[in-house]
């Protein structure tokens, strides 16, 4: 059964196709790597699935459910998380508090309750301030807690983002190039990670990300586009092989 | 048992306050709270939010009429008019704010900037019922038998008013509802991203201030006792924006600073009265520019690092 389904994707900016005809989908606690040079349509098919940008034409079913024309916000409700290629942190605030916006929907916070500190949203407050101190630790930023997000160096920036995004409980993790800028030991502890977050946390991954030795190794299957479509998909070792994805890769390093 | 000693202090002061002081303190005084209860409001949106509004003297004078109208003509009481004249005010904001929210950075400025003058021309032209450019005579504002006439009995009433409308704005900053504004500022992408929903929000933030600048028009009212539209001009609007970026944004203290000195400049300076307005301006972008941080702010970085100097000094020496 799929847990998200993109049908016949197509996106345009002007008269450029971005995105054109490329369908895929993910089962349930996948890890499905979306490869290709820059400019293939990798993160637009991120930002049109979580309703960032719209399509021309397609469909994306998540749980069954069309989620295209809905809204970023509540394609979030749905339970899907995701981070950014250029992170998106809130840079003045301390860390607990970034990963505190994401149990945004589980506090609830109403003008009421938070203007007169009735109990119950209090109380909720409360929760979720320990249970982001747990995610905290999970990406191991715990002893960071107070400080501010934009203070961090850049790989624990992405570690924060990561723990944000699985403060909304998600089904579904889109990472935009995680490992972008990760040094080789930051990589392989991300690798670890995010095997975790599959297994422990039951959370399916769809993952954009150049750092092939990544893809290589944590993908149950890949997606290769190359200028807006689809030229293979399939076990890291077909992908690997398949004479389309290496003319695209050289035709690019060539150019 | 400090902080009973300090608030039983605060609370001799404000009450001894209007008896040792002359008339003309205490009537700046309650200018001045009415000043930060806008400021506050306009740091709601502004600060916290990070959506800047040029019509913000627009949501006074739409509580200031409103609560002054239902009180002249409805017979309406005073304590009733107040609040339902700032609910008015909210309730135009999501009027305007419901399209004018979809725009954002310069374009929502320009949109408020437009309503404030709508209100203003409004104002003039709904002679029948505003009296116009000529303004209107406010009878002054009673509590029951209770006949607040002198602007000491006002104080009593405004400054309690000011203390319970900080007191919620800084419980709604220090909670879910404050961290969501803030995360709008700070990236839209990131907190749509998050399952929080900017038009909502925005809106709510927009409502939320119209209020306090309802609750300060309908103030200004009874303190003034005469309303006429020149009062609620855009100049007005840009003096509010400089209070709280003067004052530093996203702090209480910062607003009543801000308020509190804008309030006394010209007051102080007297003379230089046609100059204001210049004033005013060069204020804005010298703090804009050069101390964004606001006087709270910059202070409290100040003390924080004369705290700190003072620390390790010893080890240092």
């Amino acid at each position: 059964m799929g847990l998200l389904e993109a049908q016949d994707l197509t996106v345009s900016f002007g008269r450029l196709v971005a995105v054109n005809r490329v369908s895929l989908a993910l089962d349930q606690g996948e890890i499905l790597g979306l490869i290709g040079p820059n400019g293939a349509g990798k993160t637009t098919i991120f930002n049109v699935i979580t309703g960032v940008y719209r399509a021309d034409a397609g469909a994306v079913r998540f749980q069954n459910q069309e989620i295209l024309g809905l809204r970023p916000y509540q394609v979030a409700r749905l339970g899907v998380a995701r981070t950014f290629q250029n992170i998106e942190l809130f840079g003045g605030m301390p860390l607990l508090e970034n990963v505190l916006t994401g149990f945004h929907l589980q506090i609830r916070p109403g003008v009421l309750g938070a203007a007169l500190r009735l109990p119950a949203p209090a109380r909720r407050e409360r929760e979720a301030r320990a249970e982001s101190l747990k995610l905290l630790e999970f990406v191991g930023l715990q002893t960071l807690a107070a400080q501010r997000a934009d203070a961090l160096p850049f790989g624990q920036q992405r570690l924060l983002e990561l723990a944000r995004a699985l403060a909304l409980r998600p089904r579904l993790l889109l990472l935009d190039e995680p490992a972008s800028g990760l040094s080789h030991a930051e990589t392989d502890a991300l690798a670890q990670l995010l095997r975790r977050i599959r297994k422990e946390l039951g959370v399916t991954i769809l993952l954009v990300e150049h750092v092939m030795e990544l893809v290589m190794g944590l993908c149950d299957r890949i997606v290769v586009l190359d200028h807006g479509e689809k030229i293979s998909e399939g076990s890291p070792a077909k992908v690997r092989s398949d004479p389309r994805v290496v003319q695209a890769y050289l035709g690019a390093d060539g150019a | 048992m400090k902080r009973v000693g300090l608030t039983l202090v605060g609370a001799l002061i404000f009450v001894a306050l209007p008896f040792l002081v002359n008339n003309y303190v205490v009537y700046l005084s309650n200018l001045i709270a009415i000043n930060v209860i806008l400021a506050i409001g306009l740091d709601i949106l502004t600060g916290w939010t990070g959506q800047i509004s040029l019509g913000h003297a627009g949501f006074a004078a739409v509580g200031a009429y409103a609560s002054g109208l239902a009180i002249l003509h409805l017979g309406m009481p005073f304590w009733l008019a107040l609040p339902l004249a700032a609910l008015f005010a909210a309730l135009v904001s999501l009027v305007i704010g419901f399209p004018a929210l979809r725009l954002s950075g310069h374009y929502l400025a320009l949109a408020t900037f437009g309503f404030g003058e709508v209100i203003q021309l409004t104002i003039i032209h709904a002679e029948r019922l505003t009296n116009g450019p000529r303004g209107l005579w406010l009878p002054a504002p009673a509590l029951g038998p209770l006949k607040l006439g002198t602007d000491r009995s006002l104080y009593f009433l405004i400054i309690p008013v000011t203390a319970v409308l900080l007191l919620l704005a800084w419980n709604l900053s220090h909670s879910g509802m404050g961290r969501a504004l803030l995360s709008i500022r700070m990236s839209e992408l990131a907190a749509s991203s998050v399952g929080i929903s900017l038009p909502r929000y925005k809106t709510l933030a927009f409502a939320l201030s119209a209020f306090y600048a309802g609750i300060a028009g309908g103030l200004f009212g009874a303190l003034v006792k005469f309303l006429d539209p020149g009062a609620f001009s855009v100049w007005q609007s840009i003096l509010y924006l400089t209070m709280i970026a003067v004052g530093g944004m996203r702090s209480i203290s910062g607003a009543v600073i801000g308020a509190a000195l804008l309030t006394l400049l010209p007051e102080v300076l007297g003379g230089l009265q046609s100059y204001m307005e210049l004033g005013y301006g060069v204020l804005l972008l010298t703090f804009i520019i050069f101390i964004p941080e606001g006087i709270y702010g910059r202070l409290g970085a100040t003390l924080e690092s004369w705290r700190s100097r003072a620390a390790t000094a010893p080890s240092g020496a």
